[in-house]
C-alpha cells in the first residue's frame, strides 16, 4: 500500500487505484495495483504495463534501478519513453516483487518527467506490505547453464551434463532464526545414514562471503554400495536469517567450487525501516 | 519444460499443442518431438498413433534400452506403419526418455530407404534427447529482476 501524496486526488479505476496530480489528469497520473499477480520477470511486467497504454508507436526502456522498500521487500524501477500518436509520454514504474505477488506503482506524464520519476521512486520505497519476518527466497547468482527445478520456495539446480554428471545443488529459502532456530548441521549425518549411506569422513569448513556473511559448512564423504558421494551442507548467516544450501555430488572437486561461488553471491536481506504506517482509506474521497 | 533435440541448422519446425515437428530440407524424413508429460499421464499408444494415416496401424518390433548422451534412460523401438493390406507405408524410429518424473519421446519417420540413408544422423538425433527444465516462471530472485523474457 502506498501513501497518497499531498494534494493528489484519488480516483477509482477498477483493479487500479489512480492518483491524479493536483494540476489535473493532463499533468500526471499515478496508477497503483497491490497484489497485481504472481511474480514474473520484470521484462514481462513492463510488457504488460505497456499493453495498457493506447496508440504506442515505439518505446525505449531504461536500465533497471534496484532498491529495497522501507519494509524490506525487493523492488526495482524502470523508466519508459513511450512515443504514441500524440507525442512523448513518460512512464515511470516501481515494482515490488515478493514470493507470492508483485505490486506496481506507475506514473504517467508528458511534461513532468523528473517530478513524477522522483515521486514514483518515493512511493515505491514506501509501498508497504507488512509481510514481516518470514521464510522467503533470497537472492544469489545461480550457476551458469545449470537447470532449475523449483519446489515451493526451494530450487534444485542440475548441471548441464545431468544425470551423467550426478550432482544436485539445492538452495533452500532463507529462514528467520527468531522463528525456526539455527539449522542443525549434525542432523544431516543421521538423515544420510537413514538413506542407506555410510558416512566415512566429515570435515567442517568455514568461510566468509563478500557480503560479510559467516558460512558454516560440513562435508560428508559417503558410500552406498559402489557409489561414493560428497554431501556438503552449508549455511550462511546474518544477524536475522540463515541461508542454507545442500550439495550432493560425485565430482566434489569440481562442484564444491560451484557451490562456493553461489554462496559467495548471496545478498542478505536489508533490515526494514520502522516508519509510520502508510494505511490510507482509499475508498473515501 | 520440453525435450530438446540437436538437429542440423535449417530444419523448419511446426508447433502444435506441445508437439514439435521438424522436416528435413529435402523432405526425406521428419523428426517429431512429443511434449514431456508426467509418467502417470504417459500414453505410448497415443504416441505411436500420432499423425497415423487413415486406416493404418502400427507394428512395433526391436525394442532396446540404453542411455542418451547425457545419461537419461532411453528406450528405442522400430515401428512399421502398415495399411489395411499390410503394406508398409512408413517406418518410424521411436525413442522414449525417462526424465525425472516425466516421460518424453522423439519419433523419426520416413521410408525405409530414407531412414537407412540417414542412419548416422538419426542416431545422433536420438542420442541428443534431453530436457529443458526451465519454464516461463522465474525460478530465483535474480530472475525477477531480468528484462529478458523467457
Amino acid at each position: 500500500m502506498i501513501p497518497v501524496p499531498d494534494g493528489w486526488a484519488i480516483a477509482d479505476a477498477g483493479r487500479w487505484i489512480v492518483l491524479v496530480h493536483p494540476a489535473g489528469p493532463d499533468a500526471a497520473a499515478i496508477r497503483y495495483r497491490e497484489r497485481a499477480g504472481a511474480p514474473r520477470r520484470l521484462g514481462e511486467l513492463v510488457v504488460e504495463l505497456l499493453a495498457s497504454v493506447p496508440d504506442v508507436v515505439r518505446h525505449d526502456v531504461s536500465s533497471i534501478e534496484r532498491f529495497v522498500t522501507d519494509d524490506g521487500e525487493l523492488a526495482a524501477m524502470v523508466s519508459i519513453r513511450v512515443h504514441d500518436t500524440t507525442g512523448l509520454l513518460h512512464v515511470h514504474a516501481a515494482y515490488v516483487i515478493t514470493d507470492d505477488f508483485y505490486s506496481v506503482t506507475a506514473g504517467f506524464t508528458r511534461e513532468r518527467s523528473l517530478e513524477i520519476r522522483e515521486l514514483v521512486r518515493e512511493l515505491g520505497r514506501r509501498d508497504d506490505h507488512a509481510l514481516g519476518v518470514r521464510r522467503r527466497r533470497f537472492e544469489y547468482t545461480p550457476p551458469a547453464d545449470w537447470q532449475p527445478l523449483t519446489r515451493g520456495l526451494s530450487t534444485t539446480w542440475l548441471p548441464p551434463g545431468y544425470p551423467n554428471h550426478d550432482t544436485r545443488l539445492l538452495v533452500y529459502p532463507a529462514n528467520p532464526m527468531s522463528l525456526v532456530g539455527r539449522v542443525d548441521l549434525g542432523g544431516i549425518h543421521a538423515r544420510l545414514e537413514d538413506g542407506g549411506w555410510t558416512v566415512i569422513d566429515s570435515n567442517a569448513v568455514r568461510m566468509t562471503t563478500r557480503a560479510a556473511l559467516a558460512v558454516e559448512a560440513q562435508d560428508l564423504v559417503c558410500r552406498r554400495g559402489a557409489v561414493s558421494r560428497v554431501h556438503r551442507i552449508a549455511v550462511a548467516y546474518d544477524s536475522r536469517y540463515q541461508y542454507p544450501f545442500e550439495l550432493g555430488t560425485t565430482r566434489p572437486d569440481e562442484d564444491r567450487a560451484v557451490l562456493d561461488a553461489v554462496i559467495d553471491s548471496v545478498q542478505p536481506f536489508a533490515a526494514p525501516i520502522i516508519s509510520s504506517p502508510a494505511f490510507v482509506a482509499y475508498a473515501i474521497d | 519444460m520440453e525435450l530438446l533435440v540437436d538437429l542440423p541448422p535449417g530444419w523448419p519446425v511446426n508447433r502444435d499443442r506441445g508437439w514439435r515437428t521438424y522436416v528435413a530440407p529435402d523432405h526425406s524424413i521428419r523428426v517429431v518431438v512429443a511434449p514431456l508429460v508426467e509418467r502417470p499421464r504417459a500414453d505410448v499408444r497415443q504416441l505411436l498413433s500420432h499423425e497415423l494415416p487413415a486406416g493404418a496401424r502400427v507394428d512395433v518390433s526391436a525394442e532396446s534400452a540404453r542411455r542418451a548422451r547425457v545419461g537419461w534412460e532411453m528406450t528405442t523401438a522400430t515401428v512399421r506403419v502398415v495399411d489395411e493390406a499390410d503394406g508398409e507405408v512408413e517406418r518410424r524410429f521411436v525413442a522414449i526418455y525417462q526424465v525425472l518424473w516425466m516421460v518424453g519421446a522423439i519419433v523419426v519417420a520416413g521410408s525405409v530407404e530414407q531412414l537407412e540413408r540417414r542412419r548416422d544422423l538419426i542416431e545422433r538425433v536420438l542420442a541428443s534427447g534431453r530436457p529443458r527444465l526451465r519454464t516461463a516462471e522465474p525460478t530465483c530472485v535474480t530472475e525477477w529482476f531480468q528484462m529478458e523474457v523467457a
